[in-house]
């Protein structure tokens, strides 16, 4: 191994997206403010807990995505800072007395602190090892909130209950649907903050040190100065998010905080799109609903789920949902014709027979003692692959078809569900097929283009 | 002072086992200069191999050179299926699919073998060593096949053609494939080594940590730790890192009181902090130097 590194040629650790492409325009932004403003009206009170759900771990996301969309730099640790930022309002709640609005900005310039000076060994490490040692900092924290000494604040193992707020000045609002609105108009603001921020100097220079580190410090900007800074701004807003997670959950305990929440947020990023700030609500759309279906389909399996699903989406769609969302109008226009490679055909085909095959054999294969009855969600994929398909070839009959299939065999899955899923489950499962022709179609669009360059 | 001896003693037992996981930890480095997340759940699904293996009635050398081998071929496997076609995509993919692999790795495991504790045989039996009570032959054993696994690989890297050609790959791959090596295969068959280093690291820990889907997350932040304050190039200061470590821990756990068991991960991650910002190349490495 020399220890000489090419650093001008080497490829940045994140993709470049353009600063324009980072943010939505303020026609579809007002559609979507709307959208937020007027659904809590009219659904129940566990939808509305679940939407404002959305909205703080979007925010974390969000925070995320400034660090590694914006300055490159890549975290797995952003659950201590969460967990820091949950503690601060749940202690300063129920200790001290405050009121649950003014913890959020003490818990954002704590967590502030907390990341400006985490990232200064950080500047040490760039790209896998940076993601190993946040990795290290989020697996000792749980440990380091349950540790005897805090026991006197942080309550320990048991944790802290905090209690819910009631909505100011005697409005006519449930606890949720307030605690909702205060959510979204927190999130509002701080949405608006970060892209302003991105927009400016400072969101510049991250920017350019993304890009090519050597060349940014050549141009007189502070590198050091402004990685640390980048991870004070993030760890910042996921101390807020944290805050408002342990408002809306009404307890805080050092389990909640594992290694795991750290990967769920990095993996809403990329479903969201990285360095795309909206894609961060579809990101956290994501982490929230895809368990209870992927649990539905067998218990414990939750996390193959989401591996394959990452490696769907890095191999599909490496851009996550921008890419699907900014296919759409390209689809509208142009029609679903897919012009495949004919690997790429050879490749969905050969995959689509075997699921098909496996589907039929494994239902008698028992392997290491116990029944392998997933037989229908394998069913389900293939007939999902042919009906993509079919629909890209502009074959109506075998699309129609397939479809069929693919909803008779995913009936069970909606009825398994919980009470209340079914019909979006079922909805979203028929999706998929449109969705996946979007996300080829896209990926051949690009193919074409780099031939064509 | 006599207790100060034997911690260093317990301290070098245990160092052993992060000198074993920083050993797979540098070794894949210097092959693919990537860090693998998923080495350790690797590591952990090879060991619950070779315990079906002989659940089955293999004796356990039988096992042992069934599952080095079937690792090897088996992270062959993962990098031409997976991580080739990731070959040229941002750091940031190759992230992603480390933890969508350890994601996945450690769910099946907990599928197939559930999340039970299990025994884990050791070849060298657990009667005190040479006398001593706070070592026994089995640590002593561990100590020897890792400073083995040293000495074969640094023989394996200085003094074979292969060798060389994965060092050339790793390092400046443009002009590797300029003199005709094949660069991609030399990566898969880094792959290969560090899954099968794992899966020795893996099978000499079990007996220590017990069997179980989530046995390695905390030794491979230790092996990490190891491998930072050794030196992320240089495969012998990740040996004595882990060694270190594991008596820096030990004497920290006896000299320092309130530190228990609970505290050992803050431990891990408070290294490597100070190693960070105090000496970054680690005592061992050598300085990055980067050229523009």
């Amino acid at each position: 191994m020399s220890a000489v590194e090419e650093i001008v040629t080497e490829a940045p650790a994140v993709e470049a997206v353009p600063k324009r492409a980072m943010t939505l325009g303020y026609g579809t932004s007002l559609v979507i403010l709307v959208l937020l403003l007027i659904v809590p009206l009219f659904v129940k009170n566990f939808i509305i807990f679940q939407l404002t759900q959305l909205l703080y771990l979007g925010l974390a996301i969000l925070a995320l995505n400034i660090l590694t969309g914006g300055s490159g730099q890549f975290s797995l640790g952003q659950s201590a800072f969460y967990a820091v930022g949950a503690y601060t309002s749940a202690i300063l709640m129920e200790y001290a007395g405050w009121n649950y609005a003014v913890t959020l900005p003490i818990a954002g310039i704590i967590c502030f602190g907390f990341g400006f000076l985490f990232g200064q060994p950080a500047l040490r490490l760039s790209g896998v090892y940076l993601a190993l040692a946040t990795f290290a900092l989020a697996t000792a924290m749980p440990q380091l909130l349950k540790l005897g000494f805090f026991e006197h604040w942080t309550g320990g193992v048991q944790g802290l209950v905090v209690t819910k707020p009631d909505a100011p000045f005697g409005l006519p609002m449930s606890q949720d649907m307030w605690l909702y609105y205060f959510t979204l108009a927190i999130t509002i603001g701080i949405y608006i903050a970060s892209v302003n921020l991105l927009k400016s100097r400072s969101g510049r220079a991250f920017m350019a040190i993304r890009d090519n580190e050597i060349a940014a410090s050549a141009m007189g900007i502070n590198v050091a100065m402004y990685k640390t800074l980048a991870f004070g701004v993030s760890a910042g807003i996921t101390g807020v998010a944290g805050g408002l997670g342990a408002i809306a959950v009404q307890f805080v305990a050092p389990d909640s905080f594992t290694v795991t929440l750290a990967i769920q947020l990095f993996l809403g990023m990329v479903v969201g799109g990285v360095g795309w700030l909206p894609g961060s609500i579809i990101g956290a759309a994501f982490i929230i609903f895809v368990p209870n279906i992927a649990e539905s389909v067998s218990k414990g399996l939750s996390g193959a789920v989401f591996g394959v699903l990452l490696f769907v989406v890095i191999f599909l769609v490496p851009h996550g949902a921008r890419q699907v969302i900014l296919a759409i109008p390209h689809l509208i226009k142009h029609g679903a014709r897919l012009e495949m490679t004919d690997r790429a055909r050879t490749l969905t085909s050969a995959a689509a027979l075997t699921l098909a095959l496996l589907g039929l054999i494994l239902p008698a294969v028992v392997i290491m003692g116990f029944h392998v009855v997933w037989h229908t969600p394998v069913l389900s994929v293939a007939a999902i692959i042919y009906a993509t398909r079919a629909a890209l070839a502009d074959n109506r009959i075998v699309a129609a078809l397939a479809s069929a299939v693919v909803l008779i065999t995913t009936q069970p899955v909606p009825a398994s569900l919980a009470a209340g899923y079914g019909v979006p489950v079922t909805i979203a499962l028929v999706g998929i097929v449109p969705l996946i022709a979007i996300a080829l179609n896209m990926r051949a669009h690009f193919v074409k283009k780099s031939a064509l360059r | 002072m006599e207790l100060f001896a034997n911690q260093v003693l317990a301290g070098i037992a245990t160092g052993a086992i992060y000198a074993c996981m920083a050993l797979a930890v540098v070794m894949i480095y210097q092959a693919i200069d990537h860090l693998n997340f998923a080495q350790g759940e690797m590591a952990m699904f090879s060991t619950f191999i070779s315990w079906q293996l002989m659940q089955w009635g293999v004796p356990y050398w039988g096992s042992f050179v069934l599952t080095v081998a079937f690792s090897f071929l088996g992270g062959i496997a993962i990098e031409r299926l997976l991580f080739k076609p990731l070959a040229k995509a941002p750091i940031l993919t190759n992230v992603a699919g480390f933890i969508a692999l350890y994601a996945i790795i450690n769910s099946f495991a907990g599928l197939i073998w559930d999340f039970t504790i299990k025994q884990y045989p050791t070849p060298f039996g657990s009667s005190p060593f040479l006398g001593s009570q706070l070592i026994s032959t089995h640590q002593a054993g561990m100590i020897g096949l890792t400073l083995l696994m040293l000495t074969l690989l640094f023989f394996f890297f200085r003094f074979t053609r292969v060798g060389l050609a994965m060092r050339a790959a790793a390092s400046l791959p443009e002009s590797a494939r300029l003199v005709g090596i094949n660069t991609s295969w030399m990566i898969a068959l880094g792959w290969g080594m560090a899954a099968a280093i794992g899966s020795v690291a893996g099978m000499m820990i079990a007996p220590v940590v017990f069997l179980e889907p989530n046995m390695m997350l905390g030794v491979l932040i230790y092996g990490f730790a190891a491998a930072v304050l050794g030196g992320l190039t240089s495969p012998f200061g990740a040996v004595v890192g882990g060694f270190l470590v594991g008596i820096f821990e030990n004497l920290v756990g006896t000299y320092i009181p309130g530190v228990g068991n609970e505290l050992k991960l803050p431990i891990a991650l408070a290294l490597i902090i100070t190693v960070l910002v105090v000496k970054p190349a680690g005592l061992f490495g050598r300085p990055v130097v980067k050229r523009v």
